[in-house]
């Protein structure tokens, strides 16, 4: 039987928040399965993970009212040494693209550098804007509800202009609702865990102790940070049997994939 | 209206005659009266200025009247365009195209109209960017025809509206946004 997509984050990241060519391809790749899957715990880490990082760079650029006051931002904070040559890229097509021939040359930069973060700010605005409208829309099935994460739209502020979004954790409930039924596999669990060994990255650490704490302390809440915590090891432990997990990476997937039987199955953008 | 004797208040405009949308908004007024006089009888038009059609916008009219002069323009060079077959006459498609950019870039510069406008108009210059040497096809350019058809009729549409008009620019395979976006928001 020809298995189907369990979509992880960073496929709903490709089809969503990246520049058209890339995600019409990451779409394909989605619907050349019959049958494929979104957990809604990938919309959760998309809103806590890359759809933050969009609109912090929108507000950015909407603060700063500067394109390179927005990349000295980055550059200082994200340590991206290499965002320079991507940054005179724009430059120079903004300056072709924005500002006339009649303008002196002080004007001119400063001109390019204004123009230039309004219109990746504009571009930005309308990926996190389409990107969650369609985040539904992508594959063929939902799965696995949440019941206590809320799912609330990022929203505009015509007065600050900048994009609000600051419910990002589940608050619904006072319990996470998956513990109850993670806690019922221990096995698994364990076998997640051993997988891991030795891995001592600070995201296979945290996962580590999320994974310790539904196997190990049955009545201790399990709460946001420790579900976020959970990252890779939730798809591979709530992947359906007749699914495969559809991954950009599979090199942390495989291995806790792998533990419980499961396949992955790599996407190239 | 041809055939007929049109007078114009002049105690409401302090205009004394109407050549164009902008001399009324030099004039500092919003709308003018107008008594047309025919075989059919005398009526009264009132022509409304932008700031009584948008009564809540915070853009100045002589923006606004600007932006629809450039888009009446960007229209007619579209249009020609459109007629124009690039096969057989690169060079006059070439040059509508070039005049399509420069008033574009004029339109962006007036991004302050509101984010629905300036979004168009970012998408469609990107796309054109974005296309490079190669030509448009007439179904492309069709759609930017649309789009600035659509950003004329509505130049305070709302960033949702604009949305679906750029959408529509991607379905024609157009690429909307600047392709260095991915590489700068890849902050992880």
């Amino acid at each position: 039987m020809e298995k189907g997509a369990f979509v992880d984050t960073t496929m709903l990241v490709e089809s969503l928040l990246k520049t058209a060519e890339r995600r019409k391809k990451a779409k394909k790749a989605i619907q050349s399965y019959k049958k494929s899957l979104l957990p809604h715990y990938a919309i959760k880490e998309f809103k806590g993970g890359a759809l933050r990082h969009y609109i912090w760079f929108h507000n950015k650029l909407s603060e700063t009212g500067s394109f390179s006051r927005t990349i000295h931002a980055i550059q200082r904070n994200f340590m991206k040494p290499y965002l320079m040559g991507t940054a005179l890229e724009a430059l120079q097509a903004g300056t072709e693209l924005f500002v006339g021939a009649e303008l002196s040359h002080a004007q001119t930069k400063a001109q390019t550098d204004s123009a230039m973060a309004d219109s990746l700010r504009l571009s930005t605005r309308r990926l996190i804007e389409s990107g969650w409208r369609n985040r539904r829309k992508i594959t063929t099935d939902m799965a696995d509800p949440l019941s206590c994460f809320a799912e609330t739209a990022p929203t505009y502020n015509e007065h600050t202009r900048l994009l609000e979004d600051n419910r990002r954790d589940c608050d619904l409930e006072p319990r996470c609702c998956l513990a109850d039924d993670l806690r019922a596999v221990p096995d698994q669990l364990q076998a997640l865990i051993s997988a891991i060994e030795g891995l001592t990255s600070p995201e296979n650490n945290r996962r580590r102790a999320a994974l310790h704490l539904l196997k190990n302390t049955p009545r201790r809440d399990f709460n946001n940070g420790n579900c976020k915590a959970l990252g890779d090891a939730y798809f591979a432990l709530r992947c359906p049997s007749d699914c495969n997990i559809l991954t950009i990476n599979v090199k942390d997937h495989r291995p806790l994939a792998e533990a419980l039987h499961k396949q992955v199955d790599e996407y190239k953008p | 209206m041809p055939g007929t004797v049109v007078s114009i208040d002049t105690a409401e405009t302090n205009s004394s005659h109407i050549t164009s949308n902008s001399q009324i908004l030099k004039e500092g007024t919003a709308s003018v009266s107008i008594t047309s006089k025919s075989s059919e009888g005398t009526q009264k038009y009132v022509i409304l200025g932008p700031s009584e059609l948008y009564p809540f916008s915070d853009v100045n009219d002589a923006i606004l009247f600007q932006a629809l002069e450039l888009l009446t323009s960007c229209v007619s060079t579209l249009e020609l365009t459109q007629r124009i077959d690039p096969t057989s006459d690169y060079i006059g498609f070439d040059d509508a195209m070039t005049q399509c950019r420069a008033i574009l870039r004029d339109l962006f510069a007036l991004r302050s109209i509101g984010d629905g406008f300036a979004s168009l108009v970012n998408a469609i210059i990107w796309s054109l960017k974005n296309k490079d040497t190669d030509v448009l096809s007439r179904k492309q350019v069709s759609v930017v025809l649309e789009a600035i058809k659509e950003l004329k009729r509505k130049p305070l549409m709302h960033f949702d509206t604009a949305t679906g008009l750029i959408d529509q620019l991607e379905e024609a395979d157009l690429t909307v946004e600047p392709c260095m976006l991915d590489g700068m928001i890849n902050l992880a």
